[in-house]
């Protein structure tokens, strides 16, 4: 590796976090917006031109606030918690690719790293993140926190095989685990078309993974007031919502890059790299924006029907899923 | 030579770290502590897996012992009331068997270790990462192994573990239909008829 190589490597990474930090300012903001009109009220419209800045106001009024650690709390897993929450999230983006290979002087991907074993990195960091939760939510020393660990836990473990058996079967489709060689075997056909039932089950256990509603009972505000997180004040609150945003944007972006072709689309002759930025990006956003309606839209579901809907319903379908797409598989060649 | 020394010295950090989290899971008094020193230990092994090449073990190492297995623990740590467990003695009173045993454990993987050729390639260094990528990439190099020359030991491990799980949840329901047939139980659900 040269001077300049280190030097993109290292763009790269900047990109990513500002992406990382500055994407939930954005998307929290859309989102009181998008409830306020579906709730039929106004939602913020005073801090900034019509509620701009509310988001840069709320995150500055968190930061000054006083960092409270609970009495009776475990103070170093109290203290590591949110952090364990965020960092999976962030190592995740590094194998998104958000457009193809572009030569600027030399060849860059859109991409920080192209890890062979991509999909399954991204399958890592999110069983990591359930880590958070439960760390945050046991060492509170509060019967809320404690719950909503609790749940999360059994929560994430049970969604993450559904997610598992989907991206098995766009394994077998794609036959590489490299989230860029499943982009590119999407280009007669994206996904979607062949595992639509894979699509399905891949959403679903992706807003049960982040937490969203209807799978929000972790943090339930209507029973165990706000969950793991309930202790919570100052930044280290605002890291769970930190975390809580850029896993929806992930989720959307993996959905992508699975299913929809990621950057893959109708490209100008020359700027295939702007273009695939614009394709990943608008897809992405679509994404995005099911997860906030979906907040709108939907109910609670009660804990035994979000297990019993879990195992007794989704895994089924999974494994014939999966069989069905190997046995085509088979077929075709 | 670079590469190699920052090999070397990612070896020791990844190897030190993890004997220490390893410790930790012996030497801390509280459990849930003891847990997440586990996971400590997990990930850096995983990070010896990423040195030598092995990324898919890397990955799986950490969805299955970390993203799983540690999760049911702790999942069950919460359940338990730990209160005055950590005020138990440090040496057990198995300790006076407990120390012979491990003692000839070590003695028997260091003779087992250095009798097989194979063994002591590796620690010479005849088994560069370079032969796994050779292979295709140690997904593909795993696989080729795992589903021929293995295939059976492979299948028999799978169908031991649905046993265990089939077991697991027998064992569950009788408990459950246990407690239905307690004159207790069945007094309290009588009540409870009654009041609604």
């Amino acid at each position: 590796m040269d001077g300049w190589e280190w030097l993109i490597v290292a763009i790269k990474c900047v990109v990513i976090l500002l992406i990382f930090l500055g994407a939930p300012l954005i998307l929290v903001l859309v989102e009181r917006w998008t409830l306020g009109r579906l709730q039929s009220r106004i939602g913020p419209n005073r801090v900034g031109w019509s509620g701009t800045l509310q988001t840069a106001a709320d995150g500055l009024k968190l930061g000054i606030k006083e960092d409270l650690i609970p009495r009776g709390a475990d103070k170093l897993v109290f203290w590591f918690g949110p952090v364990f929450l965020v960092v999976p999230a962030l190592a995740a983006w590094a194998i998104v690719p958000v457009g193809p290979k572009v030569g600027l002087g030399r060849d860059i991907g859109l991409w920080a790293v192209d890890l062979n074993v991509g999909i399954l990195f991204f399958l890592a960091m999110g069983s990591l993140g359930v880590y958070g939760v439960v760390m945050s939510g046991w060492s509170s020393n509060s019967k809320y926190a404690h719950f909503g660990a609790l749940r999360a836990s059994a929560q994430v473990i049970s969604y993450e095989l559904i997610m598992g058996l989907a991206v098995l079967a766009v394994i077998l489709y794609a036959g590489s685990l490299s989230l860029i060689d499943i982009v590119e075997q999407q280009r007669g056909l994206w996904f979607i078309v062949p595992q639509f039932v894979g699509f399905l089950l891949f959403v679903i256990a992706g807003v049960a993974e982040t937490n969203r509603v209807p799978f929000d009972l972790p943090e339930a505000e209507s029973e165990i007031v706000a969950g793991f997180h309930v202790e919570y004040s100052g930044m280290r609150f605002a890291m769970f919502f930190i975390a809580e945003y850029a896993n929806i944007i992930l989720i959307s972006a993996i959905i992508t890059t699975l299913y929809l072709g990621g950057w893959l689309g109708w490209t100008i002759p020359g700027m295939e790299g702007l273009t695939g930025i614009v394709w990943f990006a608008l897809k992405t956003a679509a994404f995005i924006s099911m997860f906030l309606l979906l907040r709108a839209a939907l109910p609670r579901l009660r804990y035994d029907q979000l297990m019993s809907f879990c195992w007794k319903f989704l895994m089924p379908i999974g494994i014939i899923n999966v069989l069905l797409a190997a046995g085509l598989r088979m077929a075709w060649s | 030579m670079t590469d190699n020394l920052a090999e070397v010295i990612a070896f020791w950090y990844l190897a030190f770290m993890a004997v220490t989290g390893g410790v930790g899971v012996l030497a801390l008094r509280n459990p849930v502590h003891s847990a997440l020193s586990l996971v400590y230990v997990i990930f850096h092994v995983a990070g010896l897996f990423v040195i030598l090449g092995a990324g898919f073990l890397a990955v799986v190492q950490i969805i299955v012992y970390a993203g799983a297995i540690v999760v049911l623990f702790l999942f069950t740590l919460m359940m338990l009331d730990m209160r005055g467990l950590g005020e138990e003695r440090f040496v057990h009173r198995q300790l006076w068997l407990a120390v012979p045993l491990g003692v000839l454990l070590a003695v028997e993987a260091v003779f087992v270790g250095v009798g097989t050729p194979e063994v002591r390639e590796a620690f010479l260094g005849a088994f560069p990462p370079q032969t796994i990528s050779d292979l295709g990439g140690s997904t593909q190099a795993i696989a080729a192994v795992l589903f021929s020359e293995y295939l059976l030991p492979f299948e028999v491990a799978s169908v031991l573990l649905l046993v265990a799980a089939i077991g697991a949840i027998i064992l569950a329901r009788r408990f459950e239909r246990e407690i239905e047939a307690m004159p207790e139980a069945a007094e309290a659900s009588e009540s409870a008829e009654a009041a609604s």
